[in-house]
């Protein structure tokens, strides 16, 4: 690699050959290219009479719209190796800072290209987190070929990693309204996970297009609902979804809830079912002072426990 | 089902190269190469086409792997090889072993003497034990032969019995053997609808159900096992069919039990089935994690599924054993109306069914 001056006229900025898109705005650029100019030397290839860009594309255009002429650069001879320069190029990527979903997606996509399966160096891989895994890495690939409207969703950071790999591969208009939904919601990734999985599975179980089960009223009035804040909304729509994804868990839940409600227990006294109603193991939860309080409400709990009452609640259907 | 396609390799380690398993190979697969190695290298690469022989250096005999929050029968497992090519969607063996290819032990004389260690050792009881919980009991027997060695062996056993338990129709070999009434063979049954998607490469059930006519032609006493039941809408209809179907093949009184199960899977089987099973859509069930851990459908599923089938068993023959393999007190009260205790345990409960419909008892 030579470094030298390359004006702009021999420059063609437009070449994507070597592009990986960030799909999120640098703010500071223009001010830092405005007052120091390029710092770093970006990379170019030797291309017939002109350059194509291999690194520092928004640098190059930024420093182009402030005026200046060209800029001090690296340039690859024409005939040099392609294979070696992506490489070159996608480890100055992951070595120079964090990098976004996007990017990570492009970057598996290129390699993809560039390399056999299980060919692609680890060094690489292990640098940006991605195990070497054909289905992991296929994922990646689905998520850079799903358009720039989802990627640049997934290089704003509201989109959980995990989320996002479950969702490779689903069609256009279930990936569109499960991510509009999480970005409403901004919720936490496991719980951008649980959303997606649930999403999926009632999809598949119902014979029904992903975007169909949260294309829904009660979906709606929740995202427009101007009364619930977003852990809220996050919660409603946790709900509507466990109750789709498992209606008898659910309505067996809902009875229980009717039941204890009748039984009008004092406040410091909880039944607890054991979760999914799983086995025998119930709990009563007493809230206590002290010892004395603890006689007191032990014995006024007792008529309630030898009652048929709580038959009534613990009766499995 | 016509016969599986016969192993093209048959790696065989060198210890147990001379011994009578591999000389039966030798003479039931005459197209195979027979390659003779050292030790058998754990390979995760699966191939359909190779059959290992293996010196194995563990013991044969378990208890079945059950759980203390459900009930559990008390079987003892008789492990003669591992895995299966029978390919059924739901099955453990996917995930349970790191070795994928069919496995088979050569050293028999160390399992029929450990066998004969324990027989001997707690004679006073009566032993329930099956070969089919790493491996279909019958999916190698036209190239093993094992079952004409088994047999006749739990035949002179006193306090033992044998339970086969298989998704094929391979019972050639067990038609002219004389079992002296300690064998039970037996089928997993399922729907015809699951049968067909989820468990593709097995028996019709038609064809179990002829292959168990025959076997009780010949005085075999019989068991069935609904295990996995799955739900899936127009289940009730589809078991009952199977129901139907086995009540009118097979006279009742030559079933000693039949079990019921419902669907119930590791984690990591979810991911194994999108993977191998991208059109199996049994995983997206209503399940929640159990106490063991395991995935199983909400409780009134299971309620509803097993109480379904415990009547219309009961219609067909009211005393015939039935019993739910790894559930709790409260769904086989729910399902049965009595709880394993009550009957003196699960494992009494199979002890009896022997004793009374195959008059076989401990000493």
């Amino acid at each position: 690699m030579d470094a030298r001056f390359v004006s702009f006229a021999e420059i063609d900025l437009d070449d994507p050959t070597f592009e990986i898109k960030r799909f999120a705005d640098s703010p500071r650029l223009p001010e830092s290219i405005g007052r120091f100019g390029i710092l770093d030397p970006p990379w170019l290839r030797r291309a017939g009479p002109k350059h194509i860009v291999v690194d520092g594309f928004k640098r190059l255009h930024q420093a182009k719209e402030n005026g200046m002429q060209g800029a001090l650069c690296g340039v690859f001879p024409e005939d040099c190796d392609a294979r070696e320069l992506w490489i070159r190029r996608i480890e100055k990527k992951i070595f120079e800072r964090e990098i976004n979903l996007a990017e990570k997606a492009q970057i598996i996509s290129v390699l993809l290209g560039l390399f056999q399966p299980g060919g692609i160096p680890s060094f690489l891989l292990a640098g940006i987190d991605i195990p070497n895994r054909p289905e992991v890495l296929r994922n990646w690939a689905l998520l850079a070929a799903s358009g720039p409207e989802v990627l640049e969703i997934l290089a704003s950071g509201d989109v959980a990693e995990r989320a996002a790999l479950e969702i490779a591969g689903w069609d256009k208009p279930g990936m569109d309204s499960v991510l509009a939904l999480i970005r409403v919601l901004r919720c936490s990734a496991s719980i951008q996970v649980e959303i997606v999985e649930r999403v999926h599975e009632i999809g598949v179980r119902e014979g029904k297009m992903r975007a169909g089960v949260l294309d829904h009223p009660r979906i709606r009035g929740i995202l427009n609902s101007e009364k619930l804040n977003r852990r809220q909304k996050t919660q409603a729509v946790r709900e509507y979804l466990f109750e789709l994804r498992h209606p008898r868990l659910d309505s067996r839940q809902k009875r229980f809830q009717h039941r204890i409600e009748a039984l009008k227990l004092p406040p410091w006294l909880k039944i607890v079912p054991p979760p999914a109603f799983e086995g025998g193991k119930w709990r009563m939860e007493l809230t206590f002072t002290g010892i004395e309080n603890l006689r007191e409400i032990v014995d006024s709990a007792r008529p309630f426990v030898d009652s048929d009452r709580l038959g009534e609640v613990l009766k499995p259907t | 089902m016509r016969m599986i396609r016969p192993p093209k390799r048959v790696i065989v380690e060198s210890s147990v190269a001379q011994g009578q398993l591999v000389a039966l190979l030798r003479k039931n697969l005459p197209g195979a190469t027979f390659e003779i190695v050292d030790e058998i290298c754990e390979n995760r690469l699966h191939d359909p086409d190779i059959l290992e022989v293996a010196d194995f250096k563990g013991k044969f005999l378990k208890s079945c792997p059950g759980t203390r929050h459900y009930h559990c029968c008390g079987y003892m497992i008789l492990n003669f090889g591992t895995q299966c090519t029978l390919g059924c969607s739901y099955c453990i063996l996917q995930n349970y072993l790191n070795q994928p290819n069919l496995r088979l032990f050569g050293n028999l004389d160390n399992m029929f003497s450990e066998l004969s260690d324990v027989l001997t050792q707690n004679h006073a009881r009566l032993h329930r034990i099956g070969t089919g919980e790493f491996t279909d009991s019958l999916l190698l027997d036209p190239f093993t032969e094992l079952s004409r060695l088994l047999v006749p062996y739990f035949a002179s056993a006193p306090n033992a019995v044998l339970e086969l338990k298989t998704k094929t129709d391979f019972v050639e070999n067990l038609l002219e053997l004389d079992h002296k009434g300690h064998t039970v063979v037996a089928w997993s049954l399922n729907s015809a609808e699951i049968r067909r998607s989820e468990e593709p490469f097995t028996a019709s059930i038609e064809k179990r159900l002829d292959a168990a006519r025959l076997c009780a032609e010949k005085g075999y006493f019989l068991a069935f096992h609904f295990d996995p039941i799955i739900d899936y809408p127009g289940w009730k209809s589809g078991y009952a069919k199977t129901l139907e179907q086995l009540f009118s093949k097979v006279d009742p009184s030559r079933i000693v039990w039949i079990s019921l199960g419902a669907l119930r899977f590791m984690p990591e089987l979810k991911d194994t089935l999108r993977s191998r099973h991208a059109l199996s859509r049994i995983a997206f069930g209503e399940f929640i994690r159990g106490l063991d851990g395991k995935m199983r459908y909400f409780r009134d599923i299971r309620s509803e599924l097993f109480s379904f089938m415990v009547e219309r068993i009961r219609q067909a023959d009211p005393d015939l054993c039935v019993y739910l393999c790894m559930e709790s007190d409260d769904i086989w009260k729910e399902s049965l109306g009595f709880s394993p205790e009550e009957r003196g345990g699960l494992g009494r409960m199979l002890d009896c069914a022997l004793e009374e419909r195959m008059n076989v008892r401990p000493f």
